[in-house]
């Protein structure tokens, strides 16, 4: 699952830990999503994508085989 | 936030109750004439429960404190806990055959894979009716 979170964390200048803080996880969970070695559940996902006043298709792209 | 399933655990708990199983084992071993062995057992349980109490900077040891306690947290449990599970049964079914192989009944072996696999039919059956 490949994701926008790194790109639009360090747009508004945040760390991962206050976006941790934010979401009210680790922030060895956000690191994770960002690698794409975490998919996160839906209801995170739908946060993170509200948080950064997106949408979860705009944030989250699933890998499509050609 | 729905993210957090449970309240945090604070950070001494699961240090303070590994080590703590020392004291039933040591008074287990001491009963059954052992005391030496038992202070041996009882001190894996201790040095167990230091290194939890002071692996503060690996991420390990964190995840077995329970301090990150999200969502990914409960799901990496869930996957250890799952092949935690996995070896104790092929473990348990190694020993039965073995025991077979003595000429043994084997029936404590037996005993506890009939249990572990009541318990997954009983788990599977009550978490399929909930879900």
């Amino acid at each position: 699952m490949r994701n926008l979170i790194r790109n639009l964390r360090t747009a508004r200048g945040l760390s991962q830990a206050e976006l941790a803080a934010a979401m009210e996880v680790s922030r060895q969970t956000i690191n994770a999503i960002e690698t794409e070695r975490y998919t996160p559940s839906l209801p995170l996902a739908i946060a993170l994508a509200r948080y950064f006043d997106s949408t979860v298709e705009e944030v989250f792209r699933v890998h499509e085989e050609s | 936030m729905y993210t957090k399933n449970r309240r945090p655990v604070p950070p001494w708990v699961v240090p303070v109750l590994v080590a703590a199983v020392a004291v039933p084992t040591f008074v287990a071993f001491w009963i059954g004439g052992q005391p030496q062995l038992g202070a041996v057992w009882a001190g894996v349980s201790v040095a167990f429960g230091l290194v939890l109490a002071v692996g503060g900077r690996s991420d390990t040891i964190r995840l077995l404190r329970g301090a990150d306690d999200d969502e990914r947290a409960l799901t990496l449990e869930y996957q250890a806990m799952t092949a935690t599970a996995l070896v104790l049964v092929v473990a348990l079914a190694g020993l039965f055959l073995a025991e077979g192989i003595r000429g043994e009944s084997g029936v404590v072996y037996a005993v506890l894979l009939l249990l572990a696999e009541a318990t997954r039919v009983a788990a599977l059956a009550v978490l399929n009716r909930r879900s």
